[in-house]
């Protein structure tokens, strides 16, 4: 048995999202969802989406498929065709992953807008993990989906970032705000089921506020169950937050960030935070 | 003529267990070699000649019988040099990067070989071990996605470029499975349904149409340009690559130059490692596996590969190339190696290359190469069956070749007969320096020397094993020390004095003769052997004469079923013999049988008769071509003698046969010549010849008795007829004088001569022997050469004149009658 799996004590994730396609980041979603899922002890869910409006697309006369090696009409037979291909190469090489970290899984293929599907599904999931771009060929940023996920999802997000796998070292913000004080809870479960330890950013100017939130999560450790296996850093932030966490981050990039949604201010702000670090960010809400 | 029979102790030659200084074998030391129990000074000095000549062609064929010691005396001589000779170099196979499918040697002092396949193991693993550290590491990442950003930042500033276009067309730029499409726009920014671009005007349409064939061209362009950024990224990489593995692989390297670049083809072969591993880092950092988990979200750069795997298994096909095969390994051996190779096949001999079968594929690599016996035996002795050598297939033949070439060259017997079609391979031949010692029989040694023109040049030196030495007080205690070695070797009781004594008289008789014993050290053993179990049957603890004496009785019990059947049979009359009375032309012959390694004897009963004739002496046997060509040579001998002493004035006018009677099976060797002149002579003279006796030797045309083999078993196969029958007091055996010296006969046979029951006569005469038999003098010639009446000798004479004088008259005769009928 994962041994990872004995220490999943508080975080309650049952069901993990994996939207998938061939990119890359796709990949490092999936193997970042299956560490998860193996330390927490979830199931993985996979998700294809078959992109009504390309489909659309073949509808117009002059559509065509323009390739490295051909350019060709677009067909909606041969795109369906395409998908139900990428779908199940996808499928397979989840299979191999998922039998070989030894979790429950499942697969399924949705056809519709691809956003819609994915907002649709992740309200059955717990937590959805998702490439930071998807196939887009424009830029490096977040792509549309990230973007829409952050703006409009409703469920815990996580973006992996560069490195698929997660270090033990968990990083998170905690201003007093309930949010963040969940955010704080979910850092500290996650970094006793990876085995690390936490380190709380305080935002504060004051040193007096600084302490007052750091007692405030000391004493909330020491009345929580199985404080014993807890191990807390602090560090107070001044000035800009993100600034401060993107310097937290960058030696480390496969260390993870669970992030209350309101820390930043609004999602532009995430956006922005998600295009400066190639870490792992868990978006609670 | 006065004849002397023998007395006991003249059929016997006793070991005086007296003369010894030891009670029991366990008073004496063990010997240390066995040349010095069993002499045969020719063969070791032959040996010892042999093994310090230091010249191409001077191996050694060691002749003999079995069981003389060949093998001991061999190896004890091989080793004694060997402990003295320096320990030969250690022999290692590697992968040739150039043509793996032939292998490189690497020649190391003794032991270095092990160490270096153990450190080039460790240094793989190193290896391994420093590129994922430097692959993982953050600058790598960095530096790696540093490259990937540029071909990212070119892919994306020209699609950048197609995007902006299309948005100043009115257009979306989409991403398909394959590729890229273009949909016009609606004005809040959405891609356009097909239905509201069908309510668009149709110069709208074709306006739109015509701005995204534009853009279809120029992002074709764009797209021809990839494959080109993406070999430019893949050459970035690989020399990031190299330098990042260079960086980490040469201090490992430059460690085992260090130590072992003194030879330049080691420093060689590690300069090729070190490039190899460059040139191959994706597959030997995966071990040659692929990656497991390749498929969704597929890298468009397969170089970001490089840190998974985490294969460490020197057997995975990536890593066993580097490799070192350590064919020979002397780092335990003192002196030099001195091998016996039980099993001389072809392959045992020269090595062989191994095949593994690979998805119904056979092959293999240079790390399947097993040494042979030559491999192991260089730079020292390889002792080989001269007989299994030759019986294998091939294995003569490569033995020479290699002999010939001084290097062992591995290759199968289906390649050397064009064979095979699997993929194989030719490995470097290894230099040879090595002594080979044959031991084989005579036979065999003299069949090589007349038939393989080869032989005599490669094994120039012979060691000739007898199988039998003198035996003297000296040699008597030496064997004493030898049989303490058998003892202490086989786990035996210890032998008494007595028992020692009686080993002796044993190892006389074994080789039939009195003044020699046996250098057959596997019959000695086998009698050991058996008296000990005969020792623990009675309860002694120690070895005791009697249990020597069941132990040889025991021995002949179990082989001489033939040997009784022979004597119930001349007992119940269904094989004629007579032990007693007179008969004219019938003679008691005596020869032996040879069932493996035991003998027996048997009397023959021989008869002569004559007629008148032309001079022939008829031996029915040969014509019946039931006679060797021995025996022919003793009959044909007999005209000679016959003529030369009864009728050198006269026609010999005599026509006799010979046979042995009843015999079936055939005869060879004159030891019956005698035997067969005194039953000429008898049916000549008409005088009768005392059927008690038994003759046995060759005669030459002077008359003289010649000695035989097999003395002993023919007067024992003698005396026991005498004995079934009843001995008469008056019974005994002629035996050439020069086989006085070889009689060891058995106990009871010694009790009759002791008792005066039986009686042994040594003749050197054909008339000392045709006294004893007729009891009639033989006579001696006077001047004229005519010989006394009433001697044997004128009664052959004159009748030798009557038959002339009659087959004068009748030939007189013959011719008047003739020419009256002319």
């Amino acid at each position: 048995m994962n041994p990872e799996k004995k220490n999943a004590k508080r975080i309650i994730l049952k069901r993990i999202l994996v939207p998938l396609d061939e990119s890359e980041y796709s990949r490092a979603a999936l193997e970042t969802a299956v560490q998860l899922a193996s330390a927490l002890g979830a199931e993985i869910s996979g998700l294809y989406v078959e992109d009504t409006d390309l489909l659309e697309l073949c509808r117009f006369p002059f559509a065509r498929e323009i390739g490295v090696y051909r350019s060709k009409r677009l067909e909606r037979s041969e795109l369906e065709r395409d998908f139900r291909i990428q779908a199940e190469r996808i499928r397979q090489t989840m299979a191999i992953i998922a039998k070989h970290a030894d979790i429950p899984w499942n697969f399924k293929v949705r056809r519709g807008r691809v956003i819609s599907e994915i907002l649709d599904q992740t309200a059955s999931a717990d937590l959805t993990v998702i490439g930071r771009l998807g196939r887009s060929l424009l830029g490096t940023s977040a792509g549309s989906t990230v973007r829409h996920l952050i703006e409009e999802g409703k469920a815990m997000t996580l973006i992996p970032g560069r490195g698929a796998r997660l270090t033990a070292s968990v990083l998170t913000v905690y201003d007093g705000s309930a949010l963040s004080a969940r955010a704080l809870g979910i850092a500290v479960d996650l970094a006793r089921a990876l085995y690390g330890q936490t380190e709380i950013l305080i935002p504060a100017e004051e040193e007096n506020k600084y302490k007052e939130l750091r007692d405030r999560v000391i004493s909330a450790a020491e009345e929580a169950p199985g404080a014993g296996g807890m191990r807390l850093g602090f560090r107070q932030i001044r000035g800009n937050l993100q600034n401060a966490i993107t310097t937290v981050l960058q030696p480390e990039y496969r260390r993870p960030l669970v992030l209350p949604q309101d820390a930043m201010g609004d999602s532009r702000a995430i956006l922005k935070l998600i295009n400066r670090v190639h870490n792992p960010i868990l978006l609670v809400r | 003529m006065a004849l002397q029979r023998l007395d006991s102790d003249a059929v016997y030659n006793y070991c005086d267990s007296d003369s010894f200084s030891f009670n029991t074998t366990a008073d004496i030391e063990p010997i240390d070699e066995l040349s010095q129990a069993l002499s045969q000074p020719r063969a070791v000095e032959s040996l010892k000649f042999g093994t310090a000549m230091q010249r191409h062609g001077f191996n050694i064929f060691a002749l003999g019988q079995p069981g003389t010691g060949r093998h001991g005396m061999v190896g004890q001589t091989l080793d004694k040099k060997a402990r003295q000779s320096r320990v030969p170099s250690d022999w290692c196979y590697v992968n040739n990067f150039q043509d793996a499918s032939r292998p490189r040697t690497l020649e190391f002092p003794a032991g270095q070989g092990k160490k270096f396949a153990e450190d080039m193991k460790n240094t793989v693993l190193e290896v391994r071990n420093a590129l994922k550290a430097s692959f993982e590491s953050e600058e790598y990442q960095n530096r790696l996605q540093s490259v990937q950003q540029e071909f990212k930042d070119q892919q994306q500033k020209a699609f950048e470029e197609v995007n902006n276009m299309a948005r100043q067309r009115g257009l979306s730029l989409v991403r398909t499975p394959n590729g890229i499409a273009f949909a016009p726009l609606k004005e809040d920014g959405e891609v356009m349904p097909p239905e509201e671009y069908q309510q668009l005007s149709e110069e709208k349409r074709k306006e739109t149409e015509k701005k995204i064939e534009e853009l279809q061209e120029e992002s074709q362009k764009v797209f021809q340009k990839i494959p080109q950024w993406q070999k430019e990224v893949r050459r970035k990489i690989q020399e990031l690559n190299n330098e990042v593995a260079k960086y980490a692989i040469s201090p490992l390297i430059d460690e085992l130059r260090n130590k072992y670049g003194q030879n330049s083809e080691t420093a060689e072969h590690l300069d090729a490692v070190e490039n190899d591993i460059l040139e191959n880092l994706q597959t030997f950092m995966t071990g040659g596996q692929q990656q497991a988990q390749a498929g969704a979200g597929a890298p468009q750069m397969q170089h970001q590969g490089f840190i998974s795997g985490d294969e460490t298994d020197m057997d995975s096909p990536a890593v066993r190339k580097y490799k070192v095969n350590l064919l020979v390994d002397n780092s335990e051996r003192e002196g030099s190696p001195v091998i016996y190779e039980d099993n001389p096949t072809y392959a045992n001999l020269v090595g062989k290359v191994e095949h593994i079968s690979q998805m119904g594929a056979l092959i293999t690599d240079f790390n399947l190469i097993k040494p042979g016996s030559l491999h192991r035996a260089n730079g020292g002795a390889l002792i080989l069956d001269a007989r299994k050598v030759l019986t294998q297939p091939g294995a003569w033949e490569g033995l020479k070749r290699v002999l010939k070439s001084k290097k062992v060259k591995i290759e199968s017997l289906a390649e050397m007969f064009s064979l095979l079609s699997t993929v194989t391979l030719e490995p470097e031949p290894i230099g040879l320096d090595l002594k080979v010692v044959m031991i084989g029989s005579p036979f065999i040694y003299y069949l090589l020397q007349y038939y393989d023109p080869e032989f005599p040049e490669l094994f120039r030196v012979a060691a000739d094993f007898d199988v039998q030495m003198h035996r003297n007080k000296e040699s008597q205690d030496m064997f004493a020390r030898l049989l303490r070695t058998i003892i202490d070797r086989e786990n035996l009781r210890h032998f008494g004095k007595d028992a020692v004594a009686r080993m002796i008289e044993q190892s006389s008789r074994i080789v039939g003769d009195g003044e020699r014993m046996s250098t057959r050290i596997k019959e000695i053993t086998d009698l050991m052997v058996e008296a000990d179990y005969w020792a623990g049957e009675n309860g002694n603890t120690g070895v005791e004469a009697a249990d020597v004496e069941k132990a040889v009785e025991f021995m002949t019990y179990r082989s001489d079923r033939l040997r009784q059947r022979i004597q119930e049979e001349i007992e119940r009359g269904t094989l004629i013999i007579d032990t007693h009375g007179e008969v004219a032309g019938q003679v008691n012959g005596l020869s032996v049988l040879s069932l493996g390694d035991f003998m027996f004897g048997r009397p023959n009963r021989i008869t002569a008769r004559i007629q008148m004739g032309k001079g022939e002496v008829i031996d029915i046997e040969r014509e019946a071509k039931l006679s060797g060509p021995l025996h022919s040579k003793g009959v044909l001998i007999l005209s000679g003698f016959l003529g030369a002493r009864y009728a050198a004035d006269r026609p010999l006018s005599l026509k006799a046969s010979l046979v042995f009677e009843q015999s079936y099976g055939g005869i060879e060797g004159d030891s019956a010549s005698s035997a067969e002149l005194f039953a000429l002579i008898s049916a000549i003279a008409g005088i009768p010849v005392k059927q008690g006796l038994a003759v046995t030797g060759s005669v030459n045309q002077f008359g003289q008795i010649q000695a035989i083999g097999g003395v002993n078993e023919k007067i024992e196969g003698f005396f026991d007829v005498c004995s079934r029958k009843g001995l008469t007091g008056d019974q005994g055996v002629l035996i050439p004088e020069a086989n006085a010296k070889h009689l060891m006969l058995r106990k009871d046979v010694v009790e009759a001569v002791s008792r005066e029951d039986f009686h042994i006569y040594p003749i050197k005469t054909v008339d000392e022997g045709i006294e004893l038999l007729t009891g009639t003098a033989a006579g001696t010639p006077d001047e004229n050469n005519n010989y006394p009446e009433g001697t044997v000798n004128g009664m052959v004479q004159r009748k030798l004149a009557e038959m002339a004088d009659s087959m004068k008259k009748f030939s007189q005769g013959q011719e008047q009658g003739g020419g009256s009928e002319s």
